[in-house]
């Protein structure tokens, strides 16, 4: 019996010492100055970046990161801290994190599918995906949405 | 004491796994361990397999590979005006929804295509056929379509049409590789790509087929939410499906699907209205 109750203390000790920590699972996250998506942008945090949780609001995390503390979408972290990008651009990673790296659906095993499916258009995906892409939407379609009347400049109803 | 030893296994890791260390599958496996009970342990290497789930980066690239199937059948409608115009779009939709950052980012494109219909990859690849886009009127339109689109992608909806052997085939494999050293096994990668190919052909086909009834009404009710948001009309969705009654490549009954959604914006009270200067603005780019 006593074994059972020291395993449930066991089982619950780490809660008290729980600092909620979450990882960035996107290429990169926009810090935001609010819980909304049309906020200013604090600052950028790369894919990986662990974050400490202070509170919810919403669908977003109030975090505190080594840039300070503002909002992250709840949709762009995770609990476990995600492997190292595929990419590994601009990244120091050692053997065994790049042997780790190549495990996974990424870059290599689509190169792989790429030799015995000549037909799809990748080239084309490239292409696409360089012409929109957009470092911050939040400044990048401001105007838009200014002169549409839409998220943060909406004004009446019907 | 097995037992005992197995349970303060289990107790042990479950514990960390709150701090987000070990899975449960993870948990009952080290349990078995230390137990000394294979089956326990088997058990656990079966749960654990079942536990991993595709990763954001994953989700891009099988999005990617959508996406370049999709663009062998049907070509990009390569115009600068229009393409920023869709992002312009979607990426406002995207920002008021409850996923505004995907992995690499949203991409929204056209395909030259008569067919009236509209793709969602994972991974935050959208298209809008040529087709459907002549079908839309006014900004807030062309917006209920995207936001119809962004509404699957937030649901999961392509990753659920993997086929769960495939799924399940995928997990094992990719935990089984993920715990050996590079190099191995040399055939690896092309085991991968086998993989990898079984999981596309699945989304590929959800994509271009489309979902159940009750996937497709789920998704219109999110884009109503979605659409609010942002500030666009969510009466334009059900005027949109409203004229799409005879035109192939749309999912579901129209006529259905637009009376439901006009319940819900009832129940909603005050909805955002139109406004004449995005209809000016959508005039210009497509030409109507």
């Amino acid at each position: 019996m006593k074994r059972i109750v020291v395993c449930f203390i066991l089982m619950l000790l780490p809660l008290s010492l729980w600092a909620e920590v979450r990882h960035v699972q996107v290429e990169k996250t926009r810090l935001l100055k609010k819980p909304t998506s049309f906020s200013p942008v604090a600052a950028t945090l790369n894919y990986r970046t662990a974050v400490e949780v202070v509170s919810k609001q919403g669908g977003f995390y109030c975090v505190q990161t080594k840039q300070g503390r503002g909002y992250i979408s709840e949709a762009s972290l995770t609990v476990k801290q995600p492997k190292f990008s595929s990419k590994l651009s601009g990244e120091y990673v050692s053997s065994e994190e790049v042997a780790t790296a190549t495990k996974g659906f990424n870059a290599q095993v689509e190169s792989e599918y790429r030799k015995s499916n000549p037909n799809l258009q990748y080239a084309v995906v490239d292409q696409i995906e360089s012409h929109t892409h957009y470092a911050n939407p939040q400044t990048a379609f401001s105007a838009f949405r200014k002169q549409g009347k839409l998220g943060e400049f909406q004004g009446g109803g019907e | 004491m097995k037992i005992m030893r197995a349970v303060l296994g289990v107790c042990l890791f479950i514990s960390l796994g709150l701090t987000g260390c070990a899975t449960l599958g993870k948990a009952v496996k080290v349990g078995g361990q230390l137990a000394g009970y294979q089956e326990l342990e088997s058990m656990g290497d079966s749960m654990e397999k079942s536990d991993r789930e595709f990763t954001e980066e994953e989700k891009y690239y099988i999005g990617r590979t959508v996406g370049a199937s999709l663009l062998a059948d049907a070509p990009w409608k390569n115009e600068a005006q229009l393409t920023l115009y869709l992002n312009e779009v979607g990426n406002t939709l995207a920002m008021a929804s409850s996923r505004p950052e995907m992995y690499h980012g949203y991409h929204f494109a056209a395909l030259v295509e008569k067919n009236a219909n509209a793709f969602a990859c994972p991974g935050g690849f959208l298209f809008i056929s040529t087709g459907l886009l002549g079908i839309c009127q006014t900004e807030d339109e062309l917006a209920a379509v995207l936001a119809h689109e962004i509404a699957h992608i937030i649901m999961e909806h392509p990753m659920e049409a993997i086929q769960a052997s495939h799924q399940r085939e995928a997990a094992a494999s990719l935990v089984k590789f993920g715990l050996r050293k590079a190099g191995e096994s040399q055939g690896e990668l092309q085991q991968l790509s086998g993989l990898f190919d079984n999981v596309v052909k699945d989304v590929v086909k959800a994509v271009a087929q489309g979902y159940s009834r009750e996937k497709e009404q789920d998704a219109d009710l999110l884009a109503v939410e979605i659409l609010c948001q942002a500030g666009y009309s969510p009466k334009a969705l059900a005027d949109v499906l409203g004229r799409m009654e005879g035109h192939s490549g749309y999912h579901g009954d129209p006529k259905v699907r637009a009376k439901k959604i006009l319940e819900t914006i009832e129940t909603k009270g005050k909805t955002p209205a139109v406004y004449a200067q995005r209809d000016k603005r959508f005039k210009q780019v497509s030409g109507h």
